[in-house]
């Protein structure tokens, strides 16, 4: 029995079998060798590559329909800058998408799984990476563009271009500006022993502010700071301005500790056992509006620039209130620097690459809309242009109040923006944005003792990172 | 055994529904039925009267001021008409009077004789209440144009995005021929005939859509249970006065989705309910403007609106 097992007999050609065998290893050695080697160039395009004439290029672009809430209509103004593009590069057929703001991101994402997304995304929610596999770098178009007497990087802030670099690569067109800020009632904010020309030039500490809500409190029985607790993306402001710039780092380690977890949480339930806030805090995203306009609220946070918009449209007809953007407090009193958000355009390609041409045509039309449409776009949402000749125009030709515009560029000047610190460990650190979502919610609504949350949020961060062991370590 | 069961079910549910359904669709409406108008103590008053009023002055026969009383000097007004008409001078206004009103107004020609073909693609309605006018849109394209009656100031028609919730071929009475009723929440309100055709072209309804006979049975044919049917025009100031939640139905939540709309979100049709539609456009709103909280129609809403 064991006999019929016994593949190698007597017969066995054991030069040619070790031979054979050789050659196989060889060959799987040599393809390993040559894959890896593709893998570590990554994907390379030629960004001299020339246009072909005659050829109809067929490009993607999606957007979201971002004037919103204003006069004038988004697709329009889409429409007529696509004519205009035209123009200049008839074979070059655009093809738009305007997303829902709550869906959007999601399906990018169904499609980046399918390895077919849009050649260009307008990402205005700051995501910045997306797709290691399939997000172009722009630099390597800039390089290529730029010559001795025109830097292509110069023409742009320095901001703007810092926020979207990672691993010596820039990951997108940056588009605007926008400094994130709280909005203050200027007149009951006058009314208190807070210098208000100072803290908008150099910032103000948690602690000023704590004495400046109190002041507010103590100016009539309803006055108060409104804060919205479903939203919570003011305690990932005040966590930023208590010393975490990311939430992982670029070796994959979680950046978050319970100290700083604890002092931002500390900080905020200080203000509301002091009834700093609205009496009750449960309701209080419902006076948000309310409150500011009917002149009882010093400050309302967070605002992002829809809302910030709608503020001012309202302000221009108001006489009874005047609005006034304030920096985030800071626990460091050291850190003058007002955090920015960066919209940009990314650029990408799909699995089956259409060609380096293709992808020329992609940044001709990116290059076009960022380059040469994005002041109307900035003047309409009140941010500023990246490229400084638009921000240049932008000052001139906004229709801001004097006050608010020199607010604006007094915070983009200070501005500080997000180190990024890989396409991996921005998936895990939105995981992680889930845990504190739901654990600051708990916070304000169920009462939740501070370090619970802060316990819990530790606990379940450092599991997301264990569960995905080797985060990403791209250096 | 089982199948038998469900039959029976079946026609239990039927018989049960039936009686629901024809109630739904039965001659029940805003608008009043036609009465017979003579002088009478005490005096006959109301918005028909009215009507006959304006006709009469508009044919010379009435030159007093419209009081919607009929008075002594409506009572010679008509039977001036009716002497002038070769009628049975009675002073007494019968369907026939208002009849021959119409004609003399030249409303009593209506388009009958001449046959029109049925739209062929999907057919939507537009009244325009300024105009007192309905387009027929085929995909879109307008087909055709049928003068109508719609509310007068006091009882205006409504003003939004309906759809035809229910037709009714044997509809009649006073109230002329056909109905199809319109998914109004704070009312009912419908498309008929009448019997007064000298009020076509004017303002005169309690607020439903009136036709000539002749053009509503051609119109009843065009339109199925679903078509939409949108109605512009003057309406009374609506005030909002309370949170809007999921569910709610009301002119102030019709307000509330023009609102929306004019703000660049979409609660599908205007039609003063907070359905899904609705839910969605507020779900995308909240999440815009970072408020992030539940789906209703708040103080914060208004305030961004610009209601408050």
């Amino acid at each position: 029995m064991l006999d019929k097992l016994n593949i190698f007999d007597a017969d066995t050609n054991w030069p040619l079998l070790i031979g054979m065998m050789a050659l196989i290893i060889l060959i799987t050695a040599g393809l390993t060798f040559y894959l890896n080697l593709k893998g570590e160039e990554g994907f390379k395009i030629n960004p001299q590559v020339q246009l072909v004439e005659d050829k109809e290029y067929q490009i993607t672009y999606w957007d979201y329909p971002l004037f919103i809430g204003q006069e004038g209509d988004y697709e329009e103004f889409l429409q007529e800058a696509i004519g205009e593009f035209n123009d200049m590069y008839p074979n070059i057929k655009v093809n738009y998408e305007l997303l829902s703001f709550i869906n959007g991101e999601d399906k990018l994402q169904e499609k980046l799984e399918e390895g077919k997304p849009p050649d260009i995304y307008n990402d205005i929610f700051s995501k910045k990476l997306i797709s290691k596999e399939l997000q172009i770098p722009v630099d390597i178009f800039f390089a290529a563009e730029s010559t001795k007497e025109r830097d292509i990087f110069q023409e742009y802030n320095q901001l703007g271009i810092k926020a979207l670099s990672y691993d010596e690569k820039i990951w997108g067109m940056p588009n605007w500006l926008a400094p994130q800020v709280w909005v203050g009632n200027r007149s009951l904010l006058s009314e208190t022993n807070l210098d208000l020309t100072r803290i908008q030039e150099e910032g103000w500490t948690w602690d000023t502010f704590y004495q400046g809500a109190k002041q507010i409190k103590d100016l009539n029985r309803k006055s108060c700071i409104i804060f919205n607790p479903y939203n919570s993306k003011l305690f990932y402001q005040l966590l930023r301005m208590n010393g975490t710039q990311s939430l992982i780092s670029k070796e994959g380690e979680l950046l978050l500790t319970s100290q700083q977890l604890e002092t931002t949480f500390d900080f905020l339930d200080d203000l509301r056992s002091h009834e700093l806030f609205y009496d009750q805090p449960e309701e209080m995203n419902k006076k948000l509006l309310p409150y500011f306009w009917q002149n009882r609220a010093g400050i309302i946070a967070p605002v992002n620039i829809w809302l910030l918009n709608n503020l001012y449209q309202r302000d221009q007809k108001e006489s009874d209130v005047e609005l006034t953007l304030m920096p985030i407090p800071t626990n460091d009193p050291e850190e003058k620097r007002v955090p920015l958000k960066v919209s940009s355009l990314l650029l990408f390609r799909q699995e089956e690459y259409k060609g380096d041409d293709h992808t020329k045509a992609v940044y001709k039309f990116a290059k076009f809309m960022n380059q040469q449409k994005q002041l109307f776009v900035a003047k309409k949402l009140n941010v500023v242009p990246v490229y400084l000749s638009l921000a240049e125009l932008w000052k001139e030709e906004t229709d801001l109040s004097s006050k608010i515009k020199e607010e604006i560029l007094t915070y983009i000047n200070r501005g500080s923006y997000q180190e990024l610190s890989g396409f991996q460990n921005m998936k895990y650190e939105a995981q992680i944005k889930q845990v504190i979502d739901q654990q600051y919610e708990a916070f304000w609504l169920e009462g939740e003792p501070i370090t619970k949350v802060t316990d819990e949020i530790m606990t379940k961060a450092q599991e997301i990172l264990n569960l995905n062991q080797n985060p990403e370590k791209e250096d | 055994m089982r199948l038998d069961r469900t039959i029976l079910l079946s026609l239990v549910f039927v018989f049960i529904i039936t009686p629901t359904l024809a109630l739904d669709v039965g001659p029940i409406c805003d608008c009043e039925e036609i009465r017979i108008l003579s002088l009478k103590s005490p005096r006959m008053t109301g918005s028909d009267i009215l009507e006959l009023q304006k006709e009469l002055k508009k044919l010379g026969f009435y030159k007093r001021e419209l009081n919607s009383t009929y008075d002594w000097n409506t009572y010679l007004a008509v039977k001036k008409f009716q002497k002038a008409n070769n009628l049975s001078i009675t002073g007494v206004v019968r369907q026939n009077t208002w009849l021959n009103l119409a004609q003399s107004l030249n409303k009593g020609q209506e388009v009958a004789n001449k046959k029109l073909e049925p739209p062929k693609g999907e057919v939507r309605l537009l009244i325009d209440a300024y105009k007192k006018q309905m387009i027929v849109y085929s995909d879109g394209e307008p087909y055709h144009k049928f003068p109508v009656a719609v509310g007068k100031p006091s009882t205006k028609s409504p003003i939004g995005e309906w759809a035809i919730i229910a037709k009714d071929a044997h509809w009649g009475g006073g109230f002329g021929v056909r109905w199809m009723r319109l998914n109004v929440p704070w009312g009912i309100y419908g498309i008929h005939g009448t019997n007064k055709p000298g009020s076509i072209g004017t303002a005169a309804s309690h607020g439903c859509i009136r036709m000539f006979n002749r053009n509503v049975r051609v119109l009843y044919n065009w339109v199925d249970v679903g078509t939409r049917v949108k109605i512009i025009g003057r309406r009374d100031p609506i005030k909002i006065t309370h949170t809007f939640r999921p569910g709610q139905t009301g002119k102030d939540v019709l307000l509330f989705q023009e609102k929306l709309r004019a703000n660049g979100f979409d609660p599908g049709y205007t039609d003063g309910r907070f359905g899904d539609s609705t839910k969605k456009a507020m779900r995308e709103f909240k999440y815009i403007y970072g408020l992030k909280d539940d789906l209703s129609g708040d103080e914060n809403t208004f305030y961004i609106l610009n209601i408050k």
